[in-house]
């Protein structure tokens, strides 16, 4: 049975593949049963989808886990430790909530759109009480996140920020 | 002239809060340039007569509360005369509250009674302590003010914390003490309504009543979230997508969730098979089928376009029946509105195409939850519509107000009831078919 510790090293590689991918560096692994049933990372870039963070990747894994060997899927995210290498976002935290997995085990806080603790708090939305731990190997989470930030957006268009307002606000 | 009685005090503050603040709702209605159209008012009246719905604006409370009060020192002018000696004076050793007017009749707003950082020059070591009279008394002497200009004693008002952002809130705060307050026309026209033509309320209708339709035919949702969605860009008003939400195929199959997913389709992305999971094996679109991932983003701009002229894009397939009302220009986009920076914002609009939902206006026919709400904003989208609340689990509204969150960098405009009643029934109808 491996410890979170060695859980969020192998969502930290997931990370790092989508760093090398040119996605937003977060990897996630969804455990049931002691087990890895899905490795997910950031595919936004990749699908034009701006949704497509880990979670919902792996959430989209574990249903098709279920459907193939026939089981209740609601029955099974309930059994689900999420780790994942950033806090879920406002969204990710919702639609886990939603499934009632049974906790979330995160690296670094999500400053932008954190949504367990961080920018809002998703879990006072909802009634099912989840198991939520942060700041598991936070810093390596963070600096993959901040190598990241270093380069450019890809897709993004070129000059979103109008260059008088940032001036003014800085 | 700044120090006269009339003139504002330190107006020159409050205005570039005022436009920061006019700037960042400028972002949010980037491209508006107001109604298409001037119109008779003969016709103006006659098409709002018709309507039974009004678009109520979810805003923060930043908007819809009035300002908390707080206590401050007010001194009372021995002499009229000396107003303008008072408030310059006054004003050069107790700077702040620039939203509110420093005199009021002989009243001359000395300063408020928490302890202020401008004032770490008296004794006071207790942040939280209150300064009393003979401190405040002790600091004007040190500082030179002509205590002799007031009377001996001072009072202690009500003041408001907060500077207005709407007029009816400085209407309210001016009944407590004369505030400094330049309206904003953008907030203003979103609160009373104006912000949006007749012409432009036929269109938000129309396609209202398609995600009216869309509800009635294909939704299958649960307690999180329920409904319809359709995605158009008002820059031409084509409408882009049209989903409905179906969680017995797939738990986050929510109405934005998949409606998302199509308008990525349509850049040459998406994630989720829509194809294999509908009953019948339609194909969503025959081209749409072929899409490969990996080659079509290669492509760049061309991959993106290329599938433009299949909308739109509808999951389940069925609500490809629905009738559409033709395209048109939803809002004129203010061309070069800042013409230093024009160049690279209509280049680089040419040059990489659209970017996930940027600049789109989504209808719903219910209010979304976290989860999607949460997509949206992820998506970029500028305007979000819906019918109905959900007070269970909508965070447009009911349990929260997402988009006034601080810290999200992305911010849209939600307005609600559009069509109230309509969706009202509609939903009911869902209800009973689901429960039946």
């Amino acid at each position: 049975m491996a410890s979170t510790i060695e859980w969020m090293n192998v969502a930290l590689e997931k990370a790092k593949d989508a760093l090398k991918a040119g996605e937003v560096p977060v990897g996630c692994l969804f455990i049931y049963k002691n087990k890895v049933i899905s490795t997910g990372r950031n595919t936004v870039n990749e699908t034009r989808n701006a949704t497509r963070h880990a979670e919902l990747n792996c959430i989209d894994d574990v249903f098709r886990f279920c459907q193939l060997r026939k089981l209740n899927y609601m029955e099974v995210f309930t059994d689900v430790d999420v780790i994942v290498t950033v806090e879920p976002c406002i969204m990710c935290a919702a639609a886990l909530h939603q499934l009632k997995v049974r906790s979330i085990i995160y690296g670094c806080a999500n400053d932008r759109f954190g949504g367990c603790t961080s920018v809002f708090e998703v879990p006072k939305l909802y009634e099912t009480r989840i198991f939520i731990e942060g700041n598991v190997k936070g810093n390596e989470a963070m600096q993959l996140l901040k190598e990241f930030y270093k380069g450019t957006n890809p897709n993004a268009p070129e000059c979103k920020v109008k260059k008088g307002r940032k001036r003014n606000a800085t | 002239m700044r120090m006269t009685y009339r003139g504002s005090f330190n107006s020159d503050t409050y205005e570039n809060e005022g436009s920061l603040f006019s700037g960042l709702l400028m972002d949010a209605l980037e491209g508006f340039a107001g109604p298409l159209t001037k119109r008779t008012k003969g016709r103006e009246e006659e098409n709002a007569r018709n309507r039974t719905w009004r678009a109520t604006p979810v805003l923060s409370s930043e908007f819809t509360q009035d300002s908390p009060l707080q206590d401050a020192y007010v001194g009372i002018l021995k002499e009229k005369r000396n107003i303008s000696k008072a408030i310059q004076s006054i004003s050069n050793i107790l700077p702040g509250l620039p939203h509110l007017k420093r005199c009021s009749n002989t009243r001359l707003l000395l300063t408020t009674l928490a302890y202020s950082k401008e004032l770490e020059d008296t004794d006071k070591s207790d942040k939280d302590n209150i300064l009393s009279q003979v401190e405040l008394k002790e600091l004007l002497r040190n500082k030179e003010f002509d205590l002799s200009l007031l009377e001996d004693e001072f009072q202690v008002i009500k003041i408001p914390k907060n500077p207005p952002r709407t007029k009816s809130q400085a209407a309210n705060s001016a009944k407590t003490w004369p505030v400094n307050f330049h309206p904003d026309p953008g907030i203003e026209a979103v609160i009373s309504g104006s912000i949006f033509d007749q012409d432009q309320l036929d269109s938000i209708e129309a396609y209202m009543k398609i995600v009216i339709e869309a509800a009635k035919l294909e939704a299958i949702g649960n307690d999180n979230c329920h409904g319809s969605s359709l995605v158009v860009d008002p820059e031409d008003g084509r409408v882009l997508a049209i989903a409905a939400s179906k969680v017995d195929l797939h738990p986050m199959w929510h109405a934005a969730m998949i409606a998302i997913d199509l308008v990525a389709r349509l850049q040459g992305g998406g994630t989720w098979n829509f194809c294999k999971s509908t009953e019948n094996k339609n194909e969503i679109s025959p081209k749409l089928k072929s899409t490969s991932i990996g080659t079509e983003i290669k492509d760049g701009i061309k991959a993106k376009r290329k599938f433009y002229e299949d909308t739109p894009v509808c999951f389940p397939e069925s609500l490809r029946s629905i009738p559409l009302p033709e395209s048109k220009p939803l809002w004129i986009k203010a061309k070069n509105k800042r013409k230093d920076d024009g160049s690279c914002n209509m280049e680089s609009q040419e040059k990489i195409g659209p970017y996930l939902c940027t600049g789109y206006w989504v209808f719903l026919l219910r209010e979304p939850c976290a989860m999607c709400a949460m997509a949206l904003l992820h998506s970029r989208v500028i305007r979000i519509f819906y019918g109905i609340a959900s007070e269970g689990s909508g965070v447009l509204g009911s349990k929260a107000i997402l988009h006034s969150v601080p810290g999200l960098n992305h911010r849209y405009q939600v307005w609600k009831d559009v069509l109230e009643q309509e969706c009202q029934e509609a939903w009911s109808e869902i209800i009973s078919r689901d429960s039946s």
